[in-house]
Parts: structure tokens; sequence; C-alpha cells
């Protein structure tokens, strides 16, 4: 007997890696890494579920910076050369392996993977929105939109016209990719700042997620804790994010990612195999990198590491599963005889996590999916807005100020190695409403610069930056980012305010900057 | 290589030319004069390195954020239920003006934050439930502010802390609320929920809580604590 749902959700976001004024550009590799290692894989789990009659539901936000590298023909190039080249590499390890057969099976296993990704890449028109589109056209997938740049909005409470504009921009461009509107949205780090939830009802956003503590220090007390969803005062449904399932997940230490027979992340055969042999699939400067070819499992908290064995590590994601949905059942048992009331589970997790960080990650889920659809029949798997429309009347609760970031708040976003960027980040939100007012109606090159200066504020909002900055590796990247978006945006300031617009800089870094196509400036207020 | 020396030395000539104009030499504007010898230097001197690694800037005018933006102004984040934030500008006219309009002005005076408690009032300056000072000094722009109390309203006045104990406020900030550190009192009479329950699914909640706080404690009056 179904006794509670399960509403799985997996947020992939990148923030807008694109340089063609490099050939080679290390920071476009988060992207390519992601579509073989995680986008890719998710994409042939959903396939395999088609094809064996499995009707799963899952949600997924494809945050609007994602979705537009998807979609960019630059990248999609660059892609294909990419994965030819590590089909190339991977080739020649199967040589290079062959008098070591338990390497050489590895080197063969990723000599497919990077094949099948290619296939698969090329079989969508190299744009990966085709696939994710696919599948909620078919109703298996909810994909719901993110910030237009992931701009984290607790912080940008004081500017509240930029919040609009991410919100307005993502829309847009959901409606552009997926061609309908965007049902729910994942809010940046989750993070809510109270009063926000009317700007999602203002573009027709049905439903957000905040962090346990958002849900459970809201007003009044809510009586389900974070077991079922509340109105917000606009009417927009509030889910709570689940953290008994999300720690199995995520946690480094119990959780199941940290498995000795799960694949190593850190040991790659592009930091440990000869330079000379090694050079043309790392970095053009000669700098060390990994490759995505790693041939060792966690073996323990040594630095000895044993060989990896691809079925012992399928097994174990079969079994972590098996004991996820165990889990989960005693939950929804304990919590449906203690809340009389079916409650529901909301497990969010970074997309990237599976396949990326946790290479077993989208077996896993396969695994999941699977089980919950042939073997229970306790948990079903929802997606928030089929829920809604099952469970329509909830209580009314004002959530919380809350992220779901180091300490629940906006500390990760806000401390001493990146507070210096709010003031000017506040500047440049008031200058672009400054320029709005004034330009209420503008055409040819004068638009052109208005839609530029809010392509450039929104990339130099992304919520990436700060979080670099306070984790402390690619620092340099994550300031020039900022950086060079706010110079960018103070020029075209002045450019404008001066009747001086310069028509070749202005289209040099339209074709730099060439994220949102159809941006109108006028969103910003 | 000779057609670059032939410009070095053609800008240096002219920079000599510059400097030659000015009457008076002081060491300030010898200062001055290096220094835009070391930049004519330093933009001819690229091509005798090799290609910098990444030259993303280099369509860009090469330039910092300014330091400043011309506007006096006192602006408030919150960070936590316990600390907020504050960043400010003051133009050097303001603080001219105030070292001419300000006779008491002298090196005791203090530049201080005033960080009020402006929960549910309509803050005019001086209704404020409480306010406690941060001597800052007048290098600093930006501050983090332990507010200790979480739920409450706060202002911050950025002025001067004469030597006679008044007060003088440069510029206002907006207000900011910060959040409820633990569950609502505030029980919905439709939606009633008991402390036991609540109290339990809690625990089930935040027990593996990014928020690194301890479980709350419920008091019959239905008021928590949380213990630090």
């Amino acid at each position: 007997m179904n006794k509670g749902y399960l509403c799985l959700i997996l947020h992939s976001h990148l923030p807008y890696v694109r340089h063609p004024e490099h050939e080679k550009f290390l920071e476009e590799r988060w992207l390519y890494e992601a579509i073989t290692e995680t986008y890719i894989p998710l994409i042939r789990v959903f396939e395999g579920l088609l094809r064996d009659n499995v009707d799963f539901r899952m949600t997924l936000s494809l945050s609007p910076t994602l979705l537009s590298m998807f979609s960019d023909s630059l990248l999609q190039e660059r892609y294909l050369k990419h994965i030819n080249n590590l089909i190339e590499l991977a080739s020649k390890e199967t040589e290079r392996t062959r008098w070591q057969p338990e390497f050489n099976q590895l080197a063969h296993m990723y000599l497919e993977i990077f094949k099948r990704a290619k296939e698969t890449f090329l079989r969508y028109q190299k744009n990966l929105i085709n696939a994710f589109k696919y599948f909620q056209d078919i109703g298996n997938l909810e994909i719901i939109t993110s910030a237009a740049t992931h701009g984290y909005f607790p912080l940008m409470e004081a500017t509240k016209p930029s919040v609009r504009a991410q919100l307005k921009v993502a829309c847009q461009h959901y409606k552009e990719s997926f061609g309908r509107d965007p049902k729910g949205i994942w809010l940046p780090e989750c993070g809510y700042q109270p009063g926000d939830d009317q700007l999602l009802k203002d573009e027709g956003i049905n439903y957000f997620f905040v962090d346990a503590h958002g849900l459970l220090h809201g007003q009044p007390r809510p009586k389900y804790g974070a077991f079922a969803p509340v109105y917000c005062k606009s009417g927009v449904a509030c889910f709570g994010r689940d953290l008994e399932s999300s720690k199995q997940v995520w946690s480094s230490i119990e959780g199941y990612p940290g498995d000795y027979f799960y694949r190593d992340f850190y040991r790659d055969i592009g930091f440990d195999l000869d330079l000379e042999y090694i050079k043309d699939y790392i970095h053009l400067d000669g700098a060390r990198i990994a490759t995505g070819i790693k041939y060792y499992r966690i073996t323990a908290a040594t630095n000895d590491k044993q060989v990896y064995i691809p079925s012992r590590a399928t097994d174990k994601a079969a079994e972590h599963a098996g004991n996820f949905i165990f889990n989960r059942q005693k939950q929804i048992e304990y919590l449906y005889d203690f809340l009389q009331k079916k409650p529901i589970i909301v497990s969010p997790y970074d997309a990237e996590l599976f396949g990326h960080w946790w290479f077993e990650g989208p077996q896993w889920l396969d695994f999941l999916i699977r089980k919950l659809y042939f073997d229970q029949d306790i948990i079903k798997m929802v997606t928030p807005s089929e829920y809604l429309r099952e469970n329509p009347r909830h209580q009314k609760v004002s959530p919380s100020f809350s992220s779901w970031g180091w300490k629940g708040y906006s500390e990760v976003w806000l401390q001493g190695t990146n507070d210096w960027i709010y003031r000017h980040l506040d500047e440049a939100s008031e200058r672009m409403t400054e320029l709005v007012k004034f330009h209420p109606q503008a055409s040819g090159l004068l638009k052109r610069a208005l839609n530029q200066a809010l392509r450039e504020l929104l990339l130099s909002q992304s919520s990436d930056w700060a979080f670099i900055m306070a984790t402390g590796t690619h620092v340099d990247y994550a300031v020039l980012r900022t950086k060079q978006h706010l110079l960018r945006f103070n020029r075209l300031f002045e450019e404008i305010k001066g009747n001086s617009i310069d028509e070749h800089w202005l289209s040099e870094i339209e074709y730099r900057d060439n994220i949102f196509a159809n941006i109108d400036y006028r969103v910003h207020q | 290589m000779r057609r670059l020396a032939q410009r070095v030395k053609d800008a240096f000539k002219e920079v000599i030319r510059k400097a030659g104009s000015i009457a008076k030499w002081t060491r300030g504007k010898k200062q001055a004069v290096r220094s835009k010898i070391a930049v004519q230097e330093k933009v001819t001197q690229p091509r005798f390195y090799r290609e910098p690694k990444r030259e993303v800037q280099k369509i860009d005018k090469p330039q910092q954020l300014p330091t400043g933006y011309g506007k006096d102004k006192i602006v408030l984040r919150v960070r936590d239920p316990y600390w907020i934030y504050a960043y400010w500008e003051i133009t050097e006219s303001t603080w001219e003006k105030l070292r001419r309009e300000t006779p008491s002005l002298d090196e005791k005076t203090k530049i201080i934050l005033r960080v009020y408690d402006t929960t549910d009032t309509i803050f005019d300056g001086s209704n404020a439930h409480s306010f406690f000072d941060i001597v800052v000094n007048s290098f600093a722009n930006n501050w983090h502010i332990e507010t200790k109390t979480p739920a409450r309203s706060w202002c911050v006045d950025l002025g001067l802390l004469l030597p006679d104990n008044r007060f003088l406020t440069i510029v206002r900030s907006n207000i900011v609320s910060t959040p409820i550190a633990g569950p609502s009192c505030i029980n919905d009479q439709e939606w009633m929920v008991t402390e036991d329950m609540f109290a339990r699914l809690y625990g089930v909640g935040v027990g593996a809580s990014p928020v690194k706080r301890g479980k709350p404690i419920f008091l019959p009056d239905s008021k928590q604590v949380i213990p630090d």
C-alpha cells in the first residue's frame, strides 16, 4: 500500500564558461566533463528506463546558463573535438595496457563510455536540450528553471529589480528551450528571502524549495514539518528538503559515494602518466589536469590505491539503492503513522554529483528507480506538480530566510573572501535600473548596448563566483569573471550615458558574452 | 626591435616634455612622472616576454573596478540570524564639509557605526529599542557586525562621536531583518501541532541540519531557547 511520496530532484547548473577568444580554455572543460560524465549518462539512464517500460518520475532543474551552453554551436563543436580527443586517448590506453588485463579492461570501459557519449551527443543533434525536452514531453521528467545566471537572491535583497530580471530572463529562456512555461523553480543555492515568493508568483511559477529549516522555522509552525509543502502568502507552494535522505547520499563520511569499492575521483592518468605520452590530452601549456580516465578505486583513506573493479562497484550501487529504499520505507512508514497522512520526502541533489564525482551515481539512480517501480508499493515517485494536483490542500506558512549552504544561511557567499563584490554589484544594479528608466523605448545601437549591459550585469551576479572565492580553488578565475563583467557593464553604462557607444567594441563583447540572444533590457525594473 | 626601442625612447621624451611643463618640481610630481614612465614600460614590456598564458582582458581597457562611486551611502546585508554586514562609501567632499562645519571635530572624534534595533517600529532616528556602537577607523569601508539577537530588525548609522559625546550621523542604512534561529512560537489554530509532535518533527528534520546549532529546548509556555 502506498504510504508516501519520494520527490527526487537533480539540480543541474554550471556557470557560463564560454571563451571563444581561446582555442582551449581550462574552465570550459567543466562543461565537457559534466556532459560526458553526468548529463549523457543521465540521459542514457532515462532511455534505458523508457526502453524497459519503467514509468518513472523525476524532477530536473536545468539552469539557464547550462541550457545556453547546451545550445551554443561553438561549444557543441568544441565538445565534439574534446570527446574525439578522449576517444583517441582511450584507444591509446587500450594499446598501452595490453599486457595488464585489469587496466586493459578499464581502458576498454572508458573507450566504450566515450564512444557512447559521442553517439548520444550526435543523436540529439549536438544539443542535449532535445533529449531532456523529449523526456519532459512524454511525462517522465519535470524540468524546472533556476535564476537566469544563478544569482543568489537573499543577497540581492537591496536590488530587487535584478531579482526580477533574473526570474524573467530565466522564464523566457525556459519557454524558448522547452516550448512551455516552467511550473517550478530551483532557487539558486536553495536561497530563499521572505517575500520573494511574490516575485515567483508574478512569473507564473507554482512552487519552489527551501532547506528543511526554512520550513521548520516558518511562521506559524508547519504542522507536518518538512514532510508536506506549505503555501506562502502569495499562494506559491514551498517544499522542504529532507535532510535524512540528503545525508545518505551527500555526506562524504556516511554517504554512499565514499564506499571503498567506488571509483576514486582524484587519481587520473592526467597526473600519473609520463608527460610526453599525455601532453596532447591535458592543457595546452602542459599543466597537468584530469583527463577523466581513472583506474583506481577509493580503496581506503590511503594513497596506496587499488585497481577499480567495475562489477564490484555495480554490485555496491545496487546494494546502496536497496539500502536507500529500505530507509525511505522505514521513514515513510514511521511518518505515515505519526502524521496520519502520506508524507512527501523531497530529496534534491546537485546533478553533477552523479557521474562526475560519484562515478556510479547514474547506476545507483537506475537501480533505485527500477527497484521503486518493480519491487515495492509503499513509496510512490512523484513530481511536485503531480503531488500538488493530488494533494491541493495545505497549510499557509511564511518560510524563513534560509539556504542549503554551509551553516544554512548566507555565510558562504558573504565573508571576508568575497564581501568586496557587493558594493560593485549593487551599484551596477542601480545603474541598470537607471538606464531602463531613462530609455523606456530604445532601438538600434542603443538597444543593443542596453541589452548587452543587462547580459554583463547578470553574468556578474552568478553565485558561483562568490562561492569559488570562498572555497579557494580557481579563485583567480572567479575574481576575473566578476571584474570583467562589471567593467564591461560600467563601460557600457558610461558610453550609453555619454551617447558615445563604441560599436566595434560592443560587437566584440556581444560575441564573447553571447548568452540570452533574445534578452530585453526592460525586464530590469 | 630597434623600432620598439625608438618608441620607448619617444615615449620617455614625451613624458619628460610634459613633466617639464610643470613649473615647480615637487616630490609627489616626480613620483608621478616616474610612475608614468613605469606605465609606459609596462605597456611595451610584454613583447619581450612570451605571451601571457591567459590574456582574457585583451579587448577591455586595462583597468580596475573603481574604489568608490562618488555617493555617500551605507548598505546592510543579512548574513544569518546573528550577523549582518555593512559596507559604505563617504566621499572626500563630504569629509571636507564635515571638517569645515564641525568646529568641535578633533583627533578625539571617533568614527562609529551606531547599530539600532528597530524591530516593529517605523524608525525615525530616535525611537529604536536600543543601540550599540562600533568604533571603526577612517580606512575601513565595511564591517561584519555581530548583532547577537536573532529575529530583529536593524538599521545602522555611520557617524561621528564628538568629544562632547554628541553623535553626528553622516549616512543612514537600509533596514534589514534577521531570521529567527529556531521554530516559531506561533501555532496555527486550524493546523494545530502539539509541542511533542513538533519537537519530534523538528528532531527528524534538523537531526542532520547544516544549521550547526543545538536542538531547541521546548519550554511549557511555548517560548523556545536555543542553546549555544
